[in-house]
Protein backbone atom coordinates (compact mmCIF):
# COMPACT_ATOMS: atom_id res chain seq x y z
CA UNK A 1 0.00 0.00 0.00
CA UNK A 2 1.69 3.18 -1.00
CA UNK A 3 0.41 6.93 -0.29
CA UNK A 4 0.51 7.78 -3.51
CA UNK A 5 -1.78 5.15 -4.56
CA UNK A 6 -4.29 6.02 -1.74
CA UNK A 7 -4.14 9.17 -3.23
CA UNK A 8 -4.92 7.63 -6.72
CA UNK A 9 -7.70 5.46 -5.32
CA UNK A 10 -9.47 8.22 -3.68
CA UNK A 11 -9.01 10.91 -6.57
CA UNK A 12 -11.58 8.00 -8.18
CA UNK A 13 -13.81 8.31 -5.41
CA UNK A 14 -14.52 11.46 -6.34
CA UNK A 15 -15.48 10.61 -10.01
CA UNK A 16 -17.85 8.29 -8.24
CA UNK A 17 -15.73 5.08 -8.93
CA UNK A 18 -17.37 2.63 -6.30
CA UNK A 19 -14.32 -0.05 -6.60
CA UNK A 20 -11.80 2.45 -5.62
CA UNK A 21 -13.78 3.06 -2.49
CA UNK A 22 -13.60 -0.79 -2.10
CA UNK A 23 -9.75 -0.75 -2.23
CA UNK A 24 -9.69 2.36 0.40
CA UNK A 25 -12.00 0.38 2.57
CA UNK A 26 -10.37 -2.63 2.30
CA UNK A 27 -6.73 -1.07 3.32
CA UNK A 28 -7.97 0.92 5.71
CA UNK A 29 -10.77 0.25 7.61
CA UNK A 30 -9.34 -1.98 10.19
CA UNK A 31 -6.82 0.59 11.50
CA UNK A 32 -10.24 3.71 11.29
CA UNK A 33 -11.79 1.12 13.40
CA UNK A 34 -8.84 0.46 16.19
CA UNK A 35 -8.48 4.30 16.26
CA UNK A 36 -12.48 4.90 16.47
CA UNK A 37 -12.36 2.37 19.46
CA UNK A 38 -10.77 4.43 21.73
CA UNK A 39 -13.13 6.73 21.84
CA UNK A 40 -16.34 4.65 21.66
CA UNK A 41 -16.64 1.61 23.97
CA UNK A 42 -19.28 -0.31 22.16
CA UNK A 43 -18.25 -2.31 19.04
CA UNK A 44 -21.13 -1.68 17.10
CA UNK A 45 -20.96 1.94 17.85
CA UNK A 46 -17.49 1.53 16.77
CA UNK A 47 -18.47 -0.56 13.75
CA UNK A 48 -21.44 2.19 12.83
CA UNK A 49 -19.10 4.80 13.07
CA UNK A 50 -15.97 3.52 10.98
CA UNK A 51 -18.49 2.60 7.95
CA UNK A 52 -19.93 6.38 8.30
CA UNK A 53 -16.04 7.66 7.57
CA UNK A 54 -16.09 6.06 5.02
CA UNK A 55 -19.59 6.85 3.81
CA UNK A 56 -18.26 10.66 4.39
CA UNK A 57 -15.20 9.74 1.97
CA UNK A 58 -17.62 8.52 -0.73
CA UNK A 59 -19.63 11.57 -0.30
CA UNK A 60 -16.32 14.05 0.16
CA UNK A 61 -13.74 12.58 -1.85
CA UNK A 62 -13.36 15.84 -3.55
CA UNK A 63 -13.08 18.19 -0.33
CA UNK A 64 -9.42 15.93 -0.11
CA UNK A 65 -6.92 18.72 -0.59
CA UNK A 66 -3.96 16.35 -0.56
CA UNK A 67 -2.20 18.03 2.40
CA UNK A 68 -1.43 15.37 4.52
CA UNK A 69 -1.34 11.41 3.92
CA UNK A 70 -5.13 10.10 2.64
CA UNK A 71 -4.53 7.38 5.81
CA UNK A 72 -3.74 10.40 7.88
CA UNK A 73 -7.08 12.57 6.59
CA UNK A 74 -9.19 9.44 7.30
CA UNK A 75 -8.28 9.16 10.96
CA UNK A 76 -8.65 12.82 11.17
CA UNK A 77 -12.18 11.98 9.62
CA UNK A 78 -12.45 9.51 12.25
CA UNK A 79 -11.44 11.82 14.88
CA UNK A 80 -14.11 14.50 14.47
CA UNK A 81 -17.11 11.95 13.74
CA UNK A 82 -16.04 9.74 17.28
CA UNK A 83 -15.69 13.06 19.09
CA UNK A 84 -18.94 14.05 17.83
CA UNK A 85 -20.44 10.76 19.04
CA UNK A 86 -18.97 11.07 22.58
CA UNK A 87 -20.05 14.35 22.85
CA UNK A 88 -23.48 13.07 22.16
CA UNK A 89 -23.13 10.81 25.13
CA UNK A 90 -21.45 10.50 28.53
CA UNK A 91 -17.68 10.53 27.53
CA UNK A 92 -15.85 7.04 29.11
CA UNK A 93 -12.98 7.93 30.32
CA UNK A 94 -10.40 4.93 31.12
CA UNK A 95 -10.74 4.06 35.11
CA UNK A 96 -7.30 3.00 35.72
CA UNK A 97 -7.50 2.28 39.72
CA UNK A 98 -10.77 -0.05 38.62
CA UNK A 99 -8.90 -1.56 35.97
CA UNK A 100 -5.75 -1.99 38.09
CA UNK A 101 -7.94 -3.03 41.43
CA UNK A 102 -9.41 -5.81 39.03
CA UNK A 103 -6.07 -6.93 38.22
CA UNK A 104 -4.85 -6.86 41.97
CA UNK A 105 -7.97 -9.23 42.57
CA UNK A 106 -6.79 -11.76 40.03
CA UNK A 107 -3.42 -11.75 41.46
CA UNK A 108 -4.01 -15.18 42.97
CA UNK A 109 -4.86 -16.73 40.18
CA UNK A 110 -1.57 -18.95 38.58
CA UNK A 111 -2.53 -17.97 35.36
CA UNK A 112 -2.59 -14.70 36.42
CA UNK A 113 0.07 -14.12 38.32
CA UNK A 114 2.25 -15.89 35.37
CA UNK A 115 1.05 -13.19 32.57
CA UNK A 116 2.31 -10.82 35.67
CA UNK A 117 5.78 -12.50 34.54
CA UNK A 118 5.28 -11.66 31.21
CA UNK A 119 6.71 -8.17 30.43
CA UNK A 120 4.58 -7.50 27.41
CA UNK A 121 1.28 -8.45 28.75
CA UNK A 122 1.83 -6.29 31.51
CA UNK A 123 2.44 -3.39 29.50
CA UNK A 124 -0.88 -4.47 27.27
CA UNK A 125 -2.31 -4.12 30.43
CA UNK A 126 -0.93 -1.27 31.66
CA UNK A 127 -1.23 0.89 27.92
CA UNK A 128 -5.52 -0.54 28.97
CA UNK A 129 -5.52 2.16 31.80
CA UNK A 130 -3.97 5.25 30.42
CA UNK A 131 -6.21 7.72 29.26
CA UNK A 132 -7.86 8.34 26.57
CA UNK A 133 -5.44 10.76 24.80
CA UNK A 134 -2.45 9.21 26.28
CA UNK A 135 -3.55 6.00 24.46
CA UNK A 136 -4.53 7.50 21.09
CA UNK A 137 -1.06 9.47 21.10
CA UNK A 138 1.03 6.33 21.28
CA UNK A 139 -1.52 4.44 19.33
CA UNK A 140 -1.03 6.63 16.25
CA UNK A 141 2.82 6.66 16.47
CA UNK A 142 3.29 2.79 17.58
CA UNK A 143 0.63 1.53 15.45
CA UNK A 144 -0.72 3.59 13.22
CA UNK A 145 3.31 4.85 12.73
CA UNK A 146 2.66 8.21 11.95
CA UNK A 147 4.51 11.48 12.03
CA UNK A 148 5.38 13.98 14.43
CA UNK A 149 3.58 16.29 11.70
CA UNK A 150 0.77 13.21 10.73
CA UNK A 151 -0.34 13.35 14.36
CA UNK A 152 -0.70 17.21 14.82
CA UNK A 153 -2.81 17.50 11.73
CA UNK A 154 -5.08 14.11 13.00
CA UNK A 155 -5.40 15.84 16.70
CA UNK A 156 -5.61 19.17 15.54
CA UNK A 157 -2.82 19.96 17.98
CA UNK A 158 0.56 21.85 17.54
CA UNK A 159 3.58 20.03 17.16
CA UNK A 160 4.92 20.47 20.63
CA UNK A 161 1.92 19.12 22.22
CA UNK A 162 2.43 16.41 20.18
CA UNK A 163 5.57 15.53 21.73
CA UNK A 164 4.78 16.62 25.36
CA UNK A 165 1.33 14.59 25.35
CA UNK A 166 3.53 11.80 24.04
CA UNK A 167 6.52 11.97 26.27
CA UNK A 168 4.19 12.03 29.56
CA UNK A 169 2.27 9.06 28.05
CA UNK A 170 5.13 7.20 28.17
CA UNK A 171 5.75 8.85 31.44
CA UNK A 172 2.40 7.84 32.68
CA UNK A 173 2.39 4.05 31.34
CA UNK A 174 6.02 3.68 32.95
CA UNK A 175 4.39 4.82 36.12
CA UNK A 176 1.53 1.94 35.89
CA UNK A 177 4.04 -0.30 35.64
CA UNK A 178 6.00 0.91 38.44
CA UNK A 179 2.69 0.83 40.81
CA UNK A 180 2.58 -2.68 39.60
CA UNK A 181 6.11 -3.67 40.69
CA UNK A 182 7.92 -4.00 37.34
CA UNK A 183 10.24 -1.34 37.26
CA UNK A 184 11.63 -0.54 33.84
CA UNK A 185 14.44 1.73 34.61
CA UNK A 186 12.79 4.29 33.20
CA UNK A 187 12.15 7.69 33.76
CA UNK B 1 31.11 9.29 27.85
CA UNK B 2 27.68 11.50 27.50
CA UNK B 3 29.15 14.99 26.44
CA UNK B 4 25.17 15.68 25.35
CA UNK B 5 23.68 18.75 27.92
CA UNK B 6 20.38 18.12 29.44
CA UNK B 7 18.49 20.25 27.41
CA UNK B 8 20.31 17.84 24.39
CA UNK B 9 19.34 15.01 25.81
CA UNK B 10 15.73 16.27 26.58
CA UNK B 11 15.06 17.07 22.46
CA UNK B 12 16.59 13.95 21.96
CA UNK B 13 14.21 11.80 24.48
CA UNK B 14 11.26 13.83 23.24
CA UNK B 15 11.84 12.06 19.42
CA UNK B 16 12.55 8.73 20.64
CA UNK B 17 9.41 7.16 19.79
CA UNK B 18 9.44 8.67 15.91
CA UNK B 19 12.75 7.48 15.65
CA UNK B 20 11.13 4.14 16.46
CA UNK B 21 8.26 4.25 13.91
CA UNK B 22 10.80 5.89 11.51
CA UNK B 23 9.42 8.74 10.41
CA UNK B 24 12.02 11.55 11.62
CA UNK B 25 13.61 13.25 8.83
CA UNK B 26 17.27 12.57 7.54
CA UNK B 27 19.00 15.40 10.14
CA UNK B 28 16.60 14.68 13.01
CA UNK B 29 17.14 11.21 12.55
CA UNK B 30 21.24 11.61 12.29
CA UNK B 31 20.64 13.46 15.88
CA UNK B 32 19.08 10.31 17.51
CA UNK B 33 21.41 7.95 16.47
CA UNK B 34 24.30 10.27 17.78
CA UNK B 35 22.85 10.59 21.37
CA UNK B 36 22.06 7.13 21.72
CA UNK B 37 25.60 6.02 20.79
CA UNK B 38 27.28 8.17 23.46
CA UNK B 39 24.49 8.13 26.20
CA UNK B 40 23.84 4.97 27.71
CA UNK B 41 20.47 6.10 29.92
CA UNK B 42 18.94 7.13 26.27
CA UNK B 43 19.73 3.81 24.94
CA UNK B 44 18.36 2.28 27.74
CA UNK B 45 15.12 4.39 27.46
CA UNK B 46 14.70 3.73 23.78
CA UNK B 47 14.94 -0.18 25.11
CA UNK B 48 11.57 0.94 26.82
CA UNK B 49 9.85 3.01 23.77
CA UNK B 50 10.48 -0.36 21.36
CA UNK B 51 9.54 -2.47 24.43
CA UNK B 52 6.26 -0.28 24.42
CA UNK B 53 6.09 -0.10 20.51
CA UNK B 54 5.83 -3.94 20.14
CA UNK B 55 2.87 -4.24 23.30
CA UNK B 56 1.11 -1.55 21.54
CA UNK B 57 1.15 -3.21 18.05
CA UNK B 58 -0.08 -6.32 19.55
CA UNK B 59 -2.29 -4.89 22.14
CA UNK B 60 -3.73 -3.12 19.15
CA UNK B 61 -4.20 -6.37 16.81
CA UNK B 62 -5.85 -8.49 19.26
CA UNK B 63 -8.89 -6.32 18.73
CA UNK B 64 -10.77 -8.02 16.67
CA UNK B 65 -12.47 -6.62 14.10
CA UNK B 66 -16.22 -7.24 13.49
CA UNK B 67 -16.66 -10.00 10.54
CA UNK B 68 -20.17 -8.23 9.74
CA UNK B 69 -18.46 -4.83 9.37
CA UNK B 70 -17.52 -5.03 5.43
CA UNK B 71 -20.86 -6.13 4.40
CA UNK B 72 -22.68 -3.36 6.42
CA UNK B 73 -20.33 -0.98 5.02
CA UNK B 74 -21.58 -2.51 0.94
CA UNK B 75 -25.36 -2.05 2.64
CA UNK B 76 -24.62 1.28 3.74
CA UNK B 77 -22.96 2.20 0.27
CA UNK B 78 -26.04 0.80 -1.60
CA UNK B 79 -28.38 2.45 0.40
CA UNK B 80 -26.19 5.99 -0.09
CA UNK B 81 -26.15 5.55 -3.82
CA UNK B 82 -30.04 4.83 -3.93
CA UNK B 83 -30.24 7.89 -2.26
CA UNK B 84 -28.13 9.89 -4.69
CA UNK B 85 -29.53 8.44 -7.99
CA UNK B 86 -32.72 10.75 -8.53
CA UNK B 87 -30.60 13.46 -7.14
CA UNK B 88 -28.34 13.44 -10.82
CA UNK B 89 -28.14 17.25 -11.67
CA UNK B 90 -28.69 18.18 -15.41
CA UNK B 91 -25.93 20.61 -14.87
CA UNK B 92 -23.02 17.75 -14.66
CA UNK B 93 -20.84 17.10 -16.43
CA UNK B 94 -21.11 14.34 -19.25
CA UNK B 95 -18.60 12.13 -18.16
CA UNK B 96 -19.70 12.02 -14.43
CA UNK B 97 -23.50 11.35 -15.25
CA UNK B 98 -22.34 8.42 -17.83
CA UNK B 99 -19.75 7.33 -14.73
CA UNK B 100 -22.37 7.76 -12.32
CA UNK B 101 -24.79 5.87 -14.68
CA UNK B 102 -22.31 2.73 -15.51
CA UNK B 103 -21.71 2.70 -11.35
CA UNK B 104 -25.61 2.72 -10.99
CA UNK B 105 -26.04 -0.19 -13.17
CA UNK B 106 -23.02 -2.16 -12.34
CA UNK B 107 -22.42 -1.49 -8.59
CA UNK B 108 -18.67 -4.02 -9.02
CA UNK B 109 -17.17 -2.97 -12.26
CA UNK B 110 -15.52 -6.50 -12.35
CA UNK B 111 -19.01 -7.61 -12.67
CA UNK B 112 -19.87 -5.64 -15.06
CA UNK B 113 -16.94 -6.32 -17.34
CA UNK B 114 -17.70 -10.19 -17.11
CA UNK B 115 -20.88 -9.15 -17.84
CA UNK B 116 -20.52 -7.77 -20.69
CA UNK B 117 -17.71 -10.36 -22.09
CA UNK B 118 -20.10 -12.93 -21.46
CA UNK B 119 -22.68 -10.72 -23.33
CA UNK B 120 -19.97 -10.72 -26.42
CA UNK B 121 -19.66 -14.71 -25.95
CA UNK B 122 -22.83 -15.12 -26.04
CA UNK B 123 -23.84 -12.72 -28.97
CA UNK B 124 -21.30 -13.76 -31.36
CA UNK B 125 -22.14 -17.51 -31.84
CA UNK B 126 -25.87 -15.80 -31.99
CA UNK B 127 -24.97 -13.46 -34.71
CA UNK B 128 -22.82 -16.50 -36.68
CA UNK B 129 -26.24 -18.36 -36.47
CA UNK B 130 -28.22 -15.61 -37.59
CA UNK B 131 -26.17 -14.23 -40.06
CA UNK B 132 -26.10 -18.18 -41.53
CA UNK B 133 -30.33 -18.29 -41.61
CA UNK B 134 -30.53 -14.96 -42.86
CA UNK B 135 -26.93 -14.85 -45.22
CA UNK B 136 -28.90 -15.88 -47.90
CA UNK B 137 -31.49 -12.92 -48.25
CA UNK B 138 -31.20 -10.67 -50.82
CA UNK B 139 -32.34 -7.10 -50.17
CA UNK B 140 -36.22 -6.80 -50.59
CA UNK B 141 -36.46 -10.62 -51.54
CA UNK B 142 -36.85 -12.17 -48.16
CA UNK B 143 -38.17 -10.64 -44.88
CA UNK B 144 -38.51 -12.74 -41.23
CA UNK B 145 -41.31 -14.64 -40.26
CA UNK B 146 -42.64 -11.50 -38.96
CA UNK B 147 -41.62 -9.17 -41.59
CA UNK B 148 -43.67 -8.16 -44.96
CA UNK B 149 -43.29 -10.59 -47.53
CA UNK B 150 -43.17 -10.00 -50.96
CA UNK B 151 -45.95 -11.21 -52.96
CA UNK B 152 -46.13 -13.29 -55.79
CA UNK B 153 -43.96 -16.21 -54.57
CA UNK B 154 -45.21 -19.27 -53.26
CA UNK B 155 -43.63 -20.23 -50.38
CA UNK B 156 -43.82 -23.01 -47.83
CA UNK B 157 -43.00 -23.76 -44.77
CA UNK B 158 -40.90 -27.25 -43.42
CA UNK B 159 -40.76 -28.65 -40.09
CA UNK B 160 -37.34 -30.31 -39.93
CA UNK B 161 -34.39 -31.91 -37.43
CA UNK B 162 -31.17 -31.58 -38.89
CA UNK B 163 -28.74 -33.79 -38.99
CA UNK B 164 -26.71 -33.38 -35.48
CA UNK B 165 -23.55 -33.97 -37.64
CA UNK B 166 -23.73 -31.10 -40.33
CA UNK B 167 -22.14 -27.88 -39.64
CA UNK B 168 -24.36 -24.63 -40.52
CA UNK B 169 -22.10 -23.68 -43.64
CA UNK B 170 -23.71 -26.94 -44.83
CA UNK B 171 -27.28 -25.75 -43.73
CA UNK B 172 -26.15 -22.08 -45.03
CA UNK B 173 -25.61 -23.29 -48.51
CA UNK B 174 -29.01 -25.45 -48.80
CA UNK B 175 -30.47 -22.15 -47.79
CA UNK B 176 -29.03 -20.47 -50.09
CA UNK B 177 -29.58 -22.98 -52.72
CA UNK B 178 -33.48 -22.79 -52.09
CA UNK B 179 -33.74 -19.00 -51.27
CA UNK B 180 -35.42 -20.34 -47.40
CA UNK B 181 -34.56 -19.17 -43.77
CA UNK B 182 -35.07 -20.18 -40.46
CA UNK B 183 -38.42 -18.98 -39.02
CA UNK B 184 -38.22 -20.41 -35.70
CA UNK B 185 -36.27 -23.02 -33.68
CA UNK B 186 -34.72 -24.98 -32.08
CA UNK B 187 -37.65 -25.87 -29.92
CA UNK B 188 -36.94 -28.05 -27.13
CA UNK B 189 -36.50 -31.32 -29.40
CA UNK B 190 -34.20 -30.24 -31.76
CA UNK B 191 -36.74 -28.50 -34.24
CA UNK B 192 -36.42 -25.74 -36.57
CA UNK B 193 -39.30 -24.34 -38.64
CA UNK B 194 -37.84 -22.94 -42.42
CA UNK B 195 -39.47 -21.05 -44.81
CA UNK B 196 -38.51 -22.37 -48.65
CA UNK B 197 -39.95 -21.18 -52.01
CA UNK B 198 -40.98 -23.33 -54.75
CA UNK B 199 -41.74 -26.19 -52.32
CA UNK B 200 -43.35 -28.77 -54.64
CA UNK B 201 -39.62 -29.44 -56.11
CA UNK B 202 -38.26 -29.07 -52.21
CA UNK B 203 -39.79 -31.74 -50.90
CA UNK B 204 -37.89 -34.12 -53.36
CA UNK B 205 -34.89 -32.40 -53.09
CA UNK B 206 -35.24 -32.51 -48.95
CA UNK B 207 -36.08 -36.01 -48.59
CA UNK B 208 -32.77 -36.65 -51.05
CA UNK B 209 -30.87 -34.44 -48.39
CA UNK B 210 -30.09 -37.55 -46.02
CA UNK B 211 -26.58 -35.56 -45.12
CA UNK B 212 -28.43 -32.50 -43.82
CA UNK B 213 -32.13 -33.19 -42.41
CA UNK B 214 -32.80 -36.39 -39.69
CA UNK B 215 -36.35 -35.78 -41.11
CA UNK B 216 -38.63 -33.48 -43.05
CA UNK B 217 -42.42 -32.69 -42.50
CA UNK B 218 -44.73 -30.10 -43.77
CA UNK B 219 -45.22 -27.36 -40.94
CA UNK B 220 -48.39 -25.73 -43.00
Amino acid sequence: MSADDDQRQLEKVANGDRQAIGVLYQRHHKRVFHFVRRYVSDVAAAEDLTNDVFIEVWQKASAYEGRSKVSSWLLGVARYKALSEVRKKKPVHSKSEQILDALEDGADDPEMVSQKRDKGAAIKRCMQTLSRDHRVILELIYYHEKSIEEVSEILDIPKNTVKTRTFHARKQLSAEMTAQGLDRGWP
Amino acid sequence: MSTLSEKEKQEVSLLLPWYANGTLDDADTRKVEAALAQDEALAREFDVVLEDQAAMVELVSEEDVPISISERFKAALNAEQDELAPSVQPGETGESLINRMITALFPARPRAYAFAAAAIVLLVPAVAVFSIVNGNQQTGQYQTASGQEETGIAKTRMLVKFNPEVTWSDIDAFLKENRGQVVKGPTADGLYELELEKAEELVEKMDAEVGIFEFVLPAN
